[in-house]
C-alpha cells in the first residue's frame, strides 16, 4: 500500500493545522482548469510555482491553501467561475489569465489515495482545495478535457 | 508589463499602512484596502499587471463614503477610481520574494496607460470579498466620525526627540491603539518645516509644529491639533 504522505509537507508543517482537520480523502469526479495537453505543470500549487509570481502583499497572503490545488465539483461550476474571473480582468490580464490557467477544463477521477479535499463551497461555484499525497500523479487521473473557448474566441456554451 | 512613466521625486510612504482586508480575492488579492494610520486615509491596492517576477499594483485613495457605495453596488470599480479624493495615483512592483508591500518603492504615475483603468462593468461582489464584515465595520466607523465633509477631528501628539527628529503619534481606529512614526527634518529651518511626505498638506497641524518648535524650544509637550481628514 502506498504511503499517504502529503506533498510539500515541509511547507505545510509551517502552518498550524494544515491542511485543516476538516479535509478528508475523497472519491469523486473533480474539475480543474488546465492546458491541453495536460501535464504535471497543470498541478503545481500557487505557492510553489514561481511563474506567474504569486500575488502577495504581506505574509498573510502565504496561506496553507496556497499549497493545495483549486478544483470544482461540477463542469458547469468550473466553466462559470472561469468566465467570471476572465471577464473581471482588464483586457491585457485576460490574455495572461489564459496563459496561466489554460483554456481547458479537465475532469479528474480522484480517489482516496490521491489526497485530501475540503467541502465544495456552494457560495463560491463549488470550489474546493485539494492537497495531494506525495505519490499522486494527477495528470494521469484526467479522464476528459473540455474546451472553454470556441474557435472564434467565444465561450463554449455547448456543455 | 507596460512601461510606466513615473515621478521618482514623488514617492508614497507606505510604512504606516495597515491592511484592512481584500475587496476582491481569488488565489491572492486583486483589490485590497489599506488605512494610513497617521491620518485615517483609505488607500486601495489595485492589481493591474505582472511579468515573470513581479506583480504591479496601482495605489490610490478612496473615501469611506465612496467605498461604502461601491460595497453596496452603487458605484462601479471605474467610478470608485474616478471619484478618488486625491488625483495622484501611485504604483508599486512587488515581487514574491520579500513579501511585504512596504519594502517596495511606490512612486507617482505621471501617465497612466488606458489599459490600467478599472472596468466600468466591474462591480463589487460579496463572494469575492474575504473580510466583508471587517471592512464594512471599519468604513462605517470612519464614516460615523465624519459628521460632515469638512469635519475636523483626530488629535495626536508631536514629540521633538532631537533638534531634527520628530515623533508623530496618532490614533489607529482599527486596532484602537496609538501608533507613531519618527521622521527626520534635514537642514532644519524652524520657520519652514516640511511635513512628512505621507501626510496631506491640508493638515493644519504643521503650522502648529513650527510654532511649537520655535516657542517651546524643543521641549516635549502634548498638543492637540485639528485636521480635515476627509477631503
Amino acid at each position: 500500500m502506498m504511503e499517504k504522505k502529503l506533498k510539500y509537507l515541509l511547507y505545510l508543517e509551517g502552518f498550524n493545522d494544515c491542511p485543516p482537520s476538516l479535509f478528508k480523502e475523497v472519491d469523486v469526479n473533480a474539475y480543474r482548469w488546465t492546458r491541453n495537453p495536460v501535464s504535471s505543470n497543470d498541478f503545481i500549487p500557487l505557492n510553489i510555482s514561481s511563474s506567474p509570481p504569486p500575488r502577495m502583499l504581506d505574509q498573510s497572503d502565504k496561506m496553507c491553501m496556497g499549497y493545495g490545488l483549486s478544483m470544482f465539483n461540477t463542469l458547469e461550476n468550473a466553466l462559470d467561475k472561469y468566465k467570471k474571473e476572465f471577464l473581471k480582468r482588464r483586457q491585457h490580464l485576460r490574455k495572461q489569465f489564459i496563459q496561466d490557467k489554460g483554456d481547458f477544463v479537465a475532469m479528474l477521477n480522484l480517489s482516496k489515495t490521491d489526497g485530501q479535499a475540503d467541502e465544495p463551497k456552494q457560495d463560491n461555484f463549488g470550489h474546493f482545495t485539494f492537497h495531494e499525497y506525495y505519490h499522486a500523479e494527477l495528470e494521469k487521473k484526467v479522464v476528459h478535457l473540455y474546451c472553454i473557448f470556441t474557435d472564434n474566441g467565444e465561450f463554449n456554451v455547448q456543455y | 508589463m507596460e512601461n510606466l512613466m513615473f515621478n521618482i521625486s514623488k514617492p508614497l510612504n507606505t510604512d504606516s499602512f495597515i491592511r484592512i482586508g481584500d475587496l476582491s480575492y481569488f488565489e491572492g488579492p486583486l483589490l485590497s484596502l489599506f488605512e494610513d494610520f497617521t491620518n485615517g486615509h483609505l488607500y486601495l491596492f489595485d492589481w493591474v499587471d505582472r511579468d515573470e517576477k513581479s506583480n504591479r499594483w496601482l495605489i490610490y485613495r478612496t473615501s469611506p463614503n465612496d467605498l461604502l457605495q461601491f460595497m453596496q453596488g452603487k458605484l462601479s470599480h471605474l467610478e470608485l477610481y474616478l471619484n478618488r479624493p486625491d488625483e495622484e495615483v501611485f504604483f508599486s512592483d512587488i515581487d514574491s520574494k520579500s513579501k511585504l508591500f512596504f519594502n517596495h518603492n511606490s512612486f507617482q504615475v505621471t501617465n497612466l496607460p488606458i489599459s490600467y483603468l478599472p472596468l466600468s462593468e466591474n462591480y463589487f461582489e460579496l463572494s469575492d470579498c474575504n473580510q466583508f464584515e471587517k471592512i464594512r465595520s471599519v468604513v462605517v466607523n470612519l464614516l460615523s466620525k465624519q459628521k460632515s465633509k469638512n469635519e475636523y477631528s483626530i488629535g495626536y501628539r508631536v514629540e521633538v526627540l532631537k533638534s531634527s527628529i520628530f515623533k508623530l503619534s496618532s490614533y489607529n481606529r482599527v486596532v484602537r491603539k496609538i501608533g507613531s512614526v519618527k521622521y527626520e527634518v534635514k537642514n532644519i529651518d524652524l520657520y519652514n518645516i516640511e511635513p512628512p511626505r505621507n501626510l496631506s498638506s491640508n493638515h493644519l497641524k504643521f503650522s502648529g509644529i513650527t510654532k511649537y518648535v520655535v516657542v517651546q524650544k524643543s521641549q516635549t509637550q502634548n498638543k492637540k491639533h485639528y485636521a480635515n481628514q476627509y477631503n
